[in-house]
């Protein structure tokens, strides 16, 4: 079953069409990551999945229910929104119970307590909202979205302005409820955690699906294209090869694009004659290099050309 | 409609502890009891300082009996006859012979002498002032203060220069003067209800009007109302404003329709005012009845008061609520708002208009516009002796669909509001949200 069925769907605000004829089938139980530019589409998506916007044309199933038509399944999804909204004057415990409420979940204090204690908030359980810094604000939304145990979570962005051990904690936590049978539908810009903790991952780019599916299956539809290497000194040397159309240089290591069939070994022959190579490596373009592809300054300038 | 209930329970959690409802909570007894608090603490504060007139009598008939006259003021009326303390200022007069040379030298030395306090008035008494053919210019009588609003010196002075002048003209004529004042002496008009018939069968005798709390109570009332959409209104805006530019309206409308919200919202500040006007009715219950006036608060209309103010509060809380849905800080929204106080401040600017003339077709016309309706209705139907039933029926009415077609309005402006980031939009586009959903 699919816990997300998104039938050629279409919304537009006036001139601006924010998401265009866009299917996406989420399965059940499965970590599905939402990636793309800001303004492509990636929160429209995700806010008429929560039935807080209504599509112009097409159908949204949520857990089987049709969402243009009933609101049944609000109660068993759970919505982390981008932007953190929290009643800034009111108490910890109370705001969190008056959101698990909403979801019509009526005695949650055993909930709360836990959670709490949990993502190490406990002893801010009485302290107004106001008082919490900004990772302890996000952990605190982050409880509110799921205190009613939802069958879907959608998180919006959840580990943006997290330190690393905020962000451990977190993780663990989207991961604990997905094996307790959760299904997470989360947005990102961190290409190395969309990586790492999904299972599938859907690409929008100006409304459009432009990619979707497994990691490796993403990977493949880029050749072993791209050659990693680290020299012992950084030279302009990269820049001057034969058969490299593209070099990413983060520092340690760089990442050649090589052009339609060029030969990796004559690429190592050049560099090997200008200086010691410390390794090289042909591999498949990593993720934040797909992208780049898709929606860079370079994919802009083919599409106007 | 449980969701709906969470909302409201929240909302009135939130504002009974908000420090603007416990202002207002607190001002009750300043409004209710200040009267009568400010009448004890002043009881005893009375002005007693003796005032000094100076009387240039220029017709040398004057002097005497009005300084006689004040003479018998200071004995009889200056002092409280049962605790034999002095409650009133006595009057001394002293009296200035007119300057032969310069008049307008000896005035103005009058007036300084007020100035330097030595004398609190001066009366100018023109040399004609007996001659009833003499034109008024030779017979008026000049009272020169610095205290224009110190009343009781001049109406004294009037009234025995008055008494003084009539009796010597009366006896120039030849005419008695205790005659005169016998066929003179004034009738009064009583003011007051209807006679009515008790359960026994017995005729009660109607009661004499007071004429001040027949005003004073439907003004009243239409400030009781007024102050609860008041305390109700600018909270639901404000509150409304917090949810959007904290992005909490985004959590919220994950969870609950729009419309559900909006109601929950409206709810849980009709529960504010509620409360409010509990506590306030009871104290008013309070006043009236230690003055021994509890027959003056008009019970059978608890009903409609209860009725209108409920709609009103739903009627102008959806209004604000569209209006603070469309904004993105307090300025923006004040401006926006700006329109919707007109149909609050109406009712204020009129009132005397109306309570004077209850049942004038002005009054009548007004009281039938929704938007008029809850304040102006209410007032008219505390002024005896009230209106026909039909009136408050078809405002309810009115008010009523009103009510539902702003809510249902507003909540269609609120949920493309709430998620709209950027300038508020134009009237004609949130029309165009209202129609097109």
């Amino acid at each position: 079953m699919a816990a997300v069925e998104i039938t050629d769907v279409t919304k537009s605000f006036g001139e601006t069409v924010a998401v265009n004829g866009l299917s996406l089938r989420v399965p059940d139980g499965s970590i599905y990551g939402f990636i793309g530019p800001n303004g492509s589409g990636k929160t429209t998506t995700l806010r008429m999945i929560m039935r807080i916007l209504h599509p112009d044309r097409g159908r949204i199933h949520v857990l089987g229910e049709d969402v243009t038509e009933s609101a049944a399944a609000s109660e068993r999804v759970g919505y982390l929104p981008e932007e953190r909204g929290l009643y800034r004057k009111m108490v910890v415990k109370d705001l969190l119970r008056f959101y698990a409420e909403l979801k019509g979940l009526r005695d949650s204090n055993r909930a709360i307590d836990q959670w709490l204690d949990r993502l190490d908030l406990a002893e801010w359980g009485d302290k107004k909202v106001e008082s919490l810094s900004k990772g302890m604000s996000q952990k605190l939304q982050f409880i509110a979205t799921v205190l009613h145990k939802p069958q879907l979570i959608l998180l919006d962005e959840p580990f943006s302005g997290l330190d690393p051990v905020n962000m451990d904690v977190l993780r663990q936590a989207v991961l604990d409820l997905r094996r307790d049978g959760a299904t997470v539908i989360f947005s990102t810009h961190d290409m190395g955690v969309a990586e790492k903790m999904c299972d599938f991952i859907f690409m929008i780019y100006k409304g459009r699906k432009v990619l979707d599916g497994t990691l490796a299956s993403i990977r493949d539809q880029y050749s072993n294209d791209t050659l990693r290497v680290r020299l012992s000194e950084n030279g302009e040397v990269v820049n001057r090869l034969d058969g490299v159309e593209k070099v990413n240089d983060y520092g340690q290591f760089k990442e050649l694009r090589m052009t339609a069939g060029a030969d990796a070994q004559q690429i190592l022959q050049q560099l090997a004659k200008q200086c010691r190579v410390e390794h090289f490596e042909i591999t498949q373009p990593s993720l934040h290099d797909v992208f780049v592809r898709i929606a860079g300054p370079e994919a802009e300038e083919a599409q106007h050309a | 409609m449980r969701k709906t209930w969470v909302v409201a329970w929240r909302e009135y959690r939130v504002n009974i502890k908000s420090k603007a409802f416990l202002i207002v909570m607190a001002l009750m007894p300043v409004f209710m009891f200040g009267g009568i608090i400010v009448q004890m603490l002043t009881e005893d504060r009375i002005d007693t300082d003796t005032k000094h007139i100076a009387v240039l009598d220029r017709s040398r008939k004057m002097f005497v009996p009005l300084a006689e006259a004040a003479a018998a003021r200071n004995e009889n009326d200056t002092v409280d006859s049962e605790t034999g303390k002095q409650n009133r200022p006595r009057y001394e007069l002293t009296e200035v012979t007119p300057s032969a040379e310069d008049t307008d030298q000896q005035l103005l030395d009058l007036s300084r002498r007020i100035q330097k306090k030595e004398l609190f008035a001066f009366i100018d008494v023109s040399a004609n002032v007996l001659d009833g053919d003499a034109p008024e210019t030779e017979t008026v009588v000049r009272y020169h203060s610095n205290q224009p609003t110190y009343r009781d010196v001049q109406r004294w002075l009037t009234r025995n220069i008055n008494g003084r002048v009539q009796s010597v003209r009366l006896a120039e004529a030849g005419i008695d003067a205790e005659l005169v004042a016998r066929a003179m002496a004034p009738v009064t008009v009583q003011n007051l209800g209807l006679l009515t018939l008790s359960e026994t069968g017995e005729i009660v005798q109607a009661e004499e009007v007071d004429e001040l709390a027949s005003f004073m109570v439907p003004l009243t009332i239409m400030m009781l109302m007024w102050m609860a959409i008041m305390v109700t209104t600018q909270p639901l805006l404000n509150g409304i404003l917090e949810e959007k530019m904290q992005r909490i309206a985004e959590v919220l409308l994950g969870s609950i329709d729009p419309f559900k919200l909006m109601l929950g919202k409206l709810v849980g500040y009709v529960m504010v005012a509620i409360t409010l006007l509990t506590v306030y009715i009871a104290g008013a219950y309070a006043v009236a009845n230690y003055m021994d006036k509890g027959d003056l608060i008009p019970t059978h209309l608890l009903g409609w008061f209860a009725l209108f103010q409920v709609l009103a509060i739903f009627m102008y809380g959806s209004l604000f609520l569209a209006a603070g849905a469309c904004c993105n800080d307090v300025r923006e929204a004040q401006n926006l708002a700006m329109p919707l106080w007109i149909p609050l401040i109406v009712p204020m600017l009129c009132w005397f208009v109306i309570v004077e003339h209850p049942n004038s077709t002005l009054s009548t016309t007004m009281s039938l516009i929704p938007l008029f309706s809850p304040m102006i209705m209410m007032m008219r139907m505390a002024v005896p002796p009230g209106v026909p039933l039909w009136q408050p029926v078809v405002a309810t009415v009115g008010t009523l669909a009103t009510t539902l077609l702003f809510v249902w309005a507003g909540s269609r402006i609120f949920r493309v509001g709430l998620l709209l980031q950027g300038k508020p939009p134009k009237l004609g586009q949130m029309i165009r949200w209202v129609v097109r959903g």
